[in-house]
């Protein structure tokens, strides 16, 4: 459990470093409006890390980890759609993935509060 | 240590983007300039709009000659294999930048549906590679015109160069073209400097910033995770609509 949790804090700072790589390279694209938004999340998500939210033991919870890991996949499939409509979201699926993403992100939030409680 | 970590990183990633959005602004600056346009919400006068395009560019294009709209037709479909296998033409014109370059070009919301009961297949065809914007918009027209050139026959030279002609005057006919009531169907939007670009670029950042320390926050021990997402999917939404 002490791993996982290590693994989860130490995410942002690799995905900070590649999307920033990402970001200079890709200087002539969509892309990079994008990865600017992803690094800047990720820089939210360290400070967060930082700040040390709640309790690891949550973490043991499996519905927890499965609607996160749902949020998560969930949301990846949103910002490739995204991507794949070229930086649109007026496209009906695309509604529907942000929705679907939306709705993880919310059962993610219900359970940490009434874990919490 | 983190925290001067983060402040680096962040302060980065301003100036990394500032340089990427230079880039691009001075590859659009050397481009030749498109009209940006907003299409109007009034989609009943597709019929007459059409219809009247398609008139300007054969009473343009072949007034005098004695040619009809088939065989006019026949003749397109024969030149645009000839010019769009000058791949190069549309590879450098807009591959590498199709995504920024696409958001500076005409676009038009067809009403597919409207226009197949109104039109033969054939003038469906035609009017789609007219609205077409990556296939002609003003640069195209202008490669065109320099690949005309080049044709040693001048009655053919000159047919193609008046067909491109009448290409040119009817995007300049649909651009002032009035509705009923004397409305503009499509209005030119002002197109923001970019300045303002990055600066609402920056601020959707922050919005999205916002969003993704309030619900990492409230969403536990996985924030780490949950706040980079919701950040950059609440961004990507504020700036695709405000930006």
């Amino acid at each position: 459990m002490k791993k996982q949790s290590q693994f989860i804090r130490f995410i942002p700072y690799v995905l900070l470093l590649v999307s920033t790589i990402l970001l200079y390279v890709n200087s002539h694209s969509a892309i990079n409006k994008l990865l600017f938004f992803v690094s800047i999340g990720l820089v939210v998500g360290i400070l967060l890390s930082i700040k040390d939210t709640g309790s690891k033991m949550i973490l043991k919870d499996k519905k927890y980890r499965i609607y996160v890991f749902l949020f998560v996949l969930s949301s990846i499939s949103a910002i490739g759609s995204m991507m794949f409509t070229l930086f649109e979201i007026s496209n009906v699926l695309n509604i529907i993935i942000l929705a679907v993403s939306a709705t993880f992100l919310l059962l993610v939030v219900i359970r940490y509060q009434r874990l919490r409680h | 240590m983190k925290r001067i970590f983060v402040l680096f990183a962040s302060v980065s990633l301003l100036f990394f983007y500032q340089g990427c959005n230079k880039e691009n602004a001075d590859y659009l600056s050397s481009q030749p300039e498109l009209p940006y346009l907003e299409h109007s919400s009034n989609v009943k006068e597709y019929k007459s709009f059409v219809s009247s395009s398609l008139n300007i560019i054969f009473q343009e294009a072949f007034d005098g000659e004695n040619i009809n709209e088939e065989q006019a037709l026949i003749f397109l479909d024969n030149l645009k294999p000839q010019i769009l296998n000058k791949t190069d033409l549309k590879t450098v014109s807009y591959l590498p930048f199709y995504p920024i370059a696409r958001s500076n070009t005409t676009e038009f919301q067809i009403d597919e549906k409207t226009l197949m009961e109104n039109l033969t297949n054939n003038q469906y065809s035609l009017v789609l590679k007219m609205l077409n914007s990556e296939t002609i918009n003003s640069s195209f027209l202008d490669a065109i015109r320099m690949e005309a050139l080049l044709i040693t026959d001048k009655a053919e030279r000159q047919l193609v160069l008046d067909i491109v002609d009448a290409i040119s005057i009817t995007i300049e006919e649909i651009l002032s073209y009035t509705t009923s009531d004397g409305e503009s169907y499509f209005t030119r939007s002002r197109q923001k400097s970019k300045g303002e670009v990055f600066a609402c670029n920056v601020v959707s950042g922050v919005v999205g910033g916002i969003f993704g320390f309030v619900f990492g926050t409230i969403s536990g021990p996985a924030a780490p995770v949950v706040a980079p997402v919701v950040t950059t999917l609440v961004a990507a939404t504020v700036s695709t609509y405000a930006c």
